[in-house]
């Protein structure tokens, strides 16, 4: 199945990371035909006599326009604005809120949401604490569980990480639950 | 029945008491412990950091024993009664005593 776990791989990683052909077609197709714009007036102005002199004066006319020192700061934080979003697009790995693995015969992917929700029901069930008293959030490799326990009813931090611990094995992902349990409790 | 056998199976279910069905336990068991009717005695609930604090509002009853010692009762009374009734670890109870009852004069019949 070596085949299969190669498909797999790229299957989930294209799953859990967002995709950046977007914005590399959009710049791109903004580069081209600036680019092709610039090599058509090029071709135009090798030709046509008339139209050389009218650009150089445009060119000139802009030239002295941009050496207003506001322009010139406007224009450059533009486009580092533009050089930095790029960047960003480029180096961050893009994660999207999800949880992948592969075994032999499958590959899972299960939204962070969804996973912490089962975790929380996990909780309520073991605790016996109503579900509205427990949030959960999943992390990249911790869970949060957060518990407001009822009034006058002590909540086991340990039984509770064991079994949002526990839920979360089931599916087949091994998280650390750090467990926090509210000062105030509510009457129930 | 077969519940040796699948006791292992059996999650633990979920007992819910609603906040009124609470307050009105807590005023059965401190209508118990002061020998008063429920319409006599006024009881709210709240929260104290994690535990359950009960507010009793009653009369106190003349010719009993001394107040404090009434209120002591009391507070026993509703701890031990909210613990083995509903499983609650209270952690305060407040006692405003509203007024004074005479004990009941028996009519002859």
């Amino acid at each position: 199945m070596k085949a299969n776990q190669a498909v797999y791989r790229r299957l989930l990683r294209r799953e859990t990371h967002s995709s950046r052909s977007g914005a590399a077609v959009v710049f791109a197709a903004l580069l081209a035909v600036a680019l092709l714009a610039l090599i058509g007036l090029a071709v135009w102005a090798g030709f046509d006599e008339v139209f050389r002199e009218r650009a150089l004066a445009w060119i000139d006319e802009g030239i002295t326009g941009m050496a207003a020192p506001a322009v010139l700061i406007g224009v450059g934080i533009g486009c580092l604005v533009v050089a930095v979003l790029l960047l960003l697009t480029g180096l961050l790995p893009g994660r999207r809120t999800r949880h992948a693995r592969a075994a032999d015969r499958f590959a899972l992917v299960a939204d962070d949401g969804v996973l912490a929700d089962a975790a929380a029901d996990a909780v309520s069930r073991e605790c016996a604490l109503g579900r509205a008293q427990i949030s959960t959030t999943l992390g990249r490799r911790s869970l949060a569980v957060r518990i407001t326990p009822t009034s006058g009813i002590h909540v086991d931090r340990d039984r509770a990480a064991r079994a949002a611990s526990r839920a979360l094995a089931g599916a087949g992902f091994d998280t650390t639950a750090n467990v926090e349990i509210a000062q105030g409790g509510v009457i129930a | 029945m077969m519940a040796g056998e699948r006791a292992e199976d059996v999650r633990r279910g979920r007992t819910t008491l609603s906040a009124r069905a609470l307050q009105r336990v807590t005023t059965g068991v401190a209508k118990d412990a002061a020998r008063l009717s429920a319409d006599d005695v006024t009881v709210s609930l709240s929260d104290d950091s994690g535990g359950l604090r009960v507010v009793v509002a009653l009369p106190v009853v003349a010719a009993a024993s001394t107040i404090t010692e009434q209120g002591d009762q009391l507070r026993a009374g509703i701890i031990q009664g909210i613990a083995d009734l509903a499983g609650r670890r209270v952690s305060a109870v407040d006692i405003r005593f509203t007024g004074v009852k005479r004990p009941d004069h028996r009519r002859v019949r």
